[in-house]
């Protein structure tokens, strides 16, 4: 069987087809010089993303220059290939749409840089930390230790939010007053329990703004700052303080409250005594 | 703890700092303008329990106190445990300035014109630190009143973590009061720009500074001089390496936290901040 393959090829084919051999076997040994190279030589001016793009990127691109050398040399028309390449790569480009449009995010989520490794984001509703950025997604690792994927073309199209970008961060507090309690005794009240709170930041200042008569309170809202990373311990702090600020000082939190009125007047309600009613 | 400082201890009884001995399973309890310390030694560990004062809105007439006694753990908040092969009966307790700036709001601000110079007197927060013989770090560090945390900076985004800290801002030497628990910074500023410098609101480097001792066991550190060359709220800092020449017999009781390597530095000095 083999002598009558080795009879049918004559010494020229057979050279061209050891030149061809040796040719993708050298391509292969090039291509990955070349990659790792590169990737030595650029490690500390990438980071890591880029530095896989670039070498895996090269790998290939030598490799495949190394084979249309090698299936020229076996005599092969390139253009019958080419061809074929044209169409199977349309076909594969209508497939992977979503797939390219995700690594073309990717590439400009990089290059944008709206969060990096490390950085806590929220996009709709999920919240959570950074892990990594590839190339076709992001991964996130949510607060209830979770692992989320969430596709770059994702985060292009939609609003993200970074929460750890700026150092300092705003915690806005709505809190109803009752109707009869005086705002300024309550404004002053609030204040004095930011200026006491060690963590509450001084400047930025407290904001304290009146928004509006609500049903059943008055609507306030008091906006004090603090340092990132103290947020969570400021939200329970200064919220347990102003109650207790406002039992000391007979300021009420109402609950919500309706008025029963059939006519003008409203009808008194009369809470009666248990041993009242036993009496009777 | 250096010699002179013992030394001026022990010549100013009514100084709250200064070195301590204590005997084996022996404590000592010392209160510092509300601050609760207690301090007891084992053989093999030192113990530090404390209170710390919440923020004072007035500040207190200057008083401390100590004395020998048993310690209940449980009446404490914060301990806090060190473990030696053989524990030395002399520590040293020892004052020290703010670990970040402190911003001073004079309690009415003040206008500077230009070409105009003005030496102000501005106290600061002192933390009270602990060391024992033979460790190069302290083993405690905290401050004697916790002072609140606050924002230096052009806008939300960038600037610094703080302290902040109101002062009185005296003008004159003779009205600046004795308070143990505080520093006293002169601050020479200067406007060599052309417009007015509203002063609000003055970084003082706490970390960059020194701490000397008066007769009167007042803390004060050196002289630093602002010096505003253009408008805006930048300035050139200058600190002198001495103690205040105002002082009979100045003792330096602390180093700066971080030294400064260069003879001036240029800070933002002045913030007019946003709303």
């Amino acid at each position: 069987m083999i002598e009558k393959i080795i009879a049918t090829l004559d010494n020229e084919t057979l050279l061209q087809l050891l030149h061809a051999a040796a040719l993708v076997a050298a391509g292969f040994v090039v291509a990955k010089l070349a990659s790792l190279g590169l990737a030595r030589g650029l490690k500390h001016r990438l980071d890591h993303h880029h530095l896989m793009m670039v070498s895996r990127g090269s790998y290939y691109l030598i490799l495949v220059l190394f084979l249309i050398s090698a299936l020229r040399q076996m005599g092969f028309d390139l253009s019958v290939v080419l061809g074929a390449a044209g169409i199977l790569s349309v076909a594969i480009g209508f497939a992977s749409q979503t797939s390219a449009s995700n690594v073309i995010s990717g590439l400009f989520l990089i290059t944008e840089r709206p969060f990096s490794v490390g950085d806590v984001i929220r996009i709709g509703t999920t919240s959570g930390e950074v892990l990594s950025i590839d190339l076709l997604s992001v991964k996130l690792r949510t607060f209830d230790n979770l692992f989320v994927r969430i596709p770059n073309e994702t985060l292009i199209k939609s609003e993200v939010v970074n929460m750890t970008r700026f150092p300092i961060r705003r915690l806005d507090l709505l809190i109803g007053v009752a109707y009869k309690d005086d705002i300024k005794k309550v404004r002053d009240v609030l204040m004095q329990v930011a200026d006491i709170n060690p963590i509450c930041l001084e400047e930025p200042k407290p904001l304290f703004i009146f928004q509006g008569f609500g049903e059943s309170s008055l609507d306030l809202q008091f906006s004090v700052w603090a340092k990132r990373e103290n947020f969570l311990e400021l939200k329970n702090s200064i919220q347990i303080e102003i109650k207790e600020a406002f039992d000391t000082h007979h300021i009420e939190i109402p609950f919500p409250q309706r008025s029963l009125a059939p006519g003008a007047e409203p009808i008194p309600v009369r809470i009666v005594e248990p041993a009242a009613k036993e009496a009777k | 703890m250096s010699d002179s400082v013992a030394n001026h201890s022990a010549a100013h009884p009514s100084a709250w700092w200064g070195p301590r001995e204590l005997e084996c399973d022996q404590a000592l309890k010392i209160e510092l303008e509300g601050l609760q310390l207690a301090i007891a030694r084992q053989v093999n560990q030192w113990s530090f329990f404390y209170n710390q004062p919440g923020i004072q809105i007035e500040d207190k007439s200057s008083s401390w106190r100590q004395q020998l006694g048993l310690v209940d753990p449980d009446e404490y908040e914060q301990v806090a445990r060190f473990m030696f092969r053989d524990t030395h009966p002399r520590m040293g307790i020892v004052p020290a300035l703010a670990d970040r700036a402190v911003i001073s709001k004079p309690i009415a601000a003040l206008n500077l014109p230009p070409q105009e110079e003005v030496t102000i007197y501005v106290s600061s927060p002192l933390w009270l630190q602990i060391f024992s013989e033979g460790v190069r770090e302290p083993l405690l560090d905290i401050p004697i009143q916790r002072a609140s945390d606050t924002w230096f900076g052009p806008s939300t985004r960038t600037g610094e973590l703080c302290y902040a800290s109101r002062t009185h801002g005296h003008l004159l030497l003779e009205d600046v009061p004795v308070r143990l628990h505080r520093a006293i910074t002169p601050i020479v500023i200067r406007n060599d720009a052309d417009t007015t410098l509203l002063l609000e609101r003055i970084s003082l480097p706490a970390p960059h500074l020194s701490l000397y001792a008066d007769e009167n066991s007042q803390l004060w550190t050196n002289i630093i001089t602002l010096e505003r060359e253009s408008d805006g709220d930048m300035a050139s800092l200058e600190v002198d390496n001495k103690a205040p020449p105002h002082l009979k017999k100045p003792v330096r009781i602390n180093e700066p936290r971080s030294p400064l390597q260069k003879g001036s530095l240029a800070i933002r000095a002045f913030s007019v901040l946003f709303d």
